[in-house]
């Protein structure tokens, strides 16, 4: 797999100094996961972050604050990472990357699907008022098409299976779709295959 | 290059492929003298990092002692061969302020993801030599034009927008996103140069 569309400087940046909303941040590293170009790309800003934390300076550390880490080098590691829930449908884990399944924060067949068209379902994975987006998990059958809308805020759309086609272009798993604000667009699902998608969209639902 | 940047570049080299051999030294040996000199070096850093990143002056401290722990305990999932100590202590800081800011983790790639889809060719040369290309990026960091550094370091420092950088700087927000595209251009350069 080749992903042919990918975010910007200004997204790829943002994600390096964590300048995104949480919602963003899931969408990059989930197409991060699918694209070892991006990797690449966000781990030399990640290099010019180690870079400008070596230029600085701060106040010499104290002997007591010293002292104080050793003594508490040997305590039990909190439990940091927050991991995807367990997966039992390992077709699902290899689709959906791990960013995304713990925002998702339940397994597959835990997930609450609606149906706003007949061909369209999805799963909205973040309360709106939490982030000021409508974040949600999409599935569009085969052939259909997503209702022509715009919206206030820079969509972020990431195709994880199938394909769809607007007048950016043909994306497929691990492309990433940024239509900004105003800009009204179409996309049509592949005739071959259905389409699951990661969407992301600023501000207010618009359809 | 005149001989002077020759001079720091072979500094910054020296200097850092020490902070690997302590880093190997605390991941190995839980060496605690190694760790004591790698607290001495990023403490005063990491706390001003995380003062610039948004954090009060009081937790700065903690914040950066913390990080240290971290350090300590994650050093054995450092591989020198993936990125230079300071990347990998800027990535730890960086997500434990994230963390602090708000209620849900820092989004990341996790390696051992089923869905991650592995380069098809490994840049194995770019990867072995991170800490040469971390000082080939420090000096053209140092060479970058003002405008652009400011720019590029304000969005670091801040985590914010470009559009939150450009109202704080007090410029268009096209000129803070053409700074960033051009410094970004010109540090690409530097990192993928032949050595």
């Amino acid at each position: 797999m080749t992903t042919h569309h990918h975010p910007d400087d200004e997204l790829l940046l943002g994600y390096v100094t964590g300048a995104l909303s949480y919602p963003a941040e899931v969408v990059m590293a989930a197409h991060l996961t699918l694209c070892p170009r991006c990797r690449d790309a966000a781990a030399d800003l990640e290099m010019v972050g180690g870079e400008i934390l070596e230029e600085l300076e701060g106040a010499s550390i104290t002997e007591d604050g010293l002292t104080g880490v050793l003594a508490r080098l040997d305590e039990p590691a909190p439990v940091s990472m927050v991991a995807p829930p367990p997966e039992a449908d390992s077709e699902w884990a290899q689709l959906v990357p791990a960013p995304l399944r713990a925002m998702a924060a339940v397994p597959k067949g835990d997930l609450s699907w609606r149906r706003p068209l007949p061909w369209i379902s999805v799963v909205d994975l973040a309360n709106m008022d939490d982030h000021g987006a409508a974040v949600y998990l999409m599935h569009v059958r085969a052939g259909r098409a997503i209702p022509r809308h715009s919206h206030r805020g820079t969509e972020l759309t990431l195709v994880l299976a199938g394909g769809m086609t607007d007048q950016h272009g043909h994306f497929r798993r691990g492309d990433l779709l940024a239509v900004p604000p105003g800009v009204t667009h179409h996309p049509v699902m592949d005739d071959d295959e259905d389409c699951l998608c990661f969407s992301v969209l600023p501000m207010e639902k618009c359809w | 290059m005149g001989n002077g940047q020759v001079g720091t570049l072979k500094q910054a080299t020296n200097q850092s492929e020490g902070f690997v051999a302590l880093l190997i030294a605390v991941a190995e040996r839980r060496d605690r003298g190694a760790f004591s000199e790698l607290y001495r070096h990023y403490t005063p850093k990491v706390t001003t990092l995380a003062v610039r990143m948004g954090v009060e002056r009081s937790g700065a401290d903690e914040v950066a002692q913390e990080v240290m722990l971290a350090v300590w305990r994650r050093a054995r999932s450092y591989d020198p061969t993936r990125a230079a100590v300071s990347t990998w202590i800027y990535a730890i800081a960086r997500n434990r302020v994230i963390d602090g800011m708000r209620k849900q983790k820092r989004a990341e790639v996790d390696p051992q993801d089923p869905a991650l889809e592995q380069a098809e060719h490994p840049e194995v040369e770019a990867l072995i030599d991170n800490e040469r290309r971390a000082g080939r990026l420090l000096d053209a960091l140092d060479a970058l034009p003002t405008e652009q550094a400011e720019v590029l370091r304000f969005s670091y420092f801040q985590g914010k927008s470009q559009s939150l950088v450009a109202e704080e700087l007090n410029l268009p927000l096209g000129t803070v996103k053409s700074r960033t595209r051009l410094g970004l251009a010109r540090l690409r350069g530097a990192m993928g140069e032949a050595p």
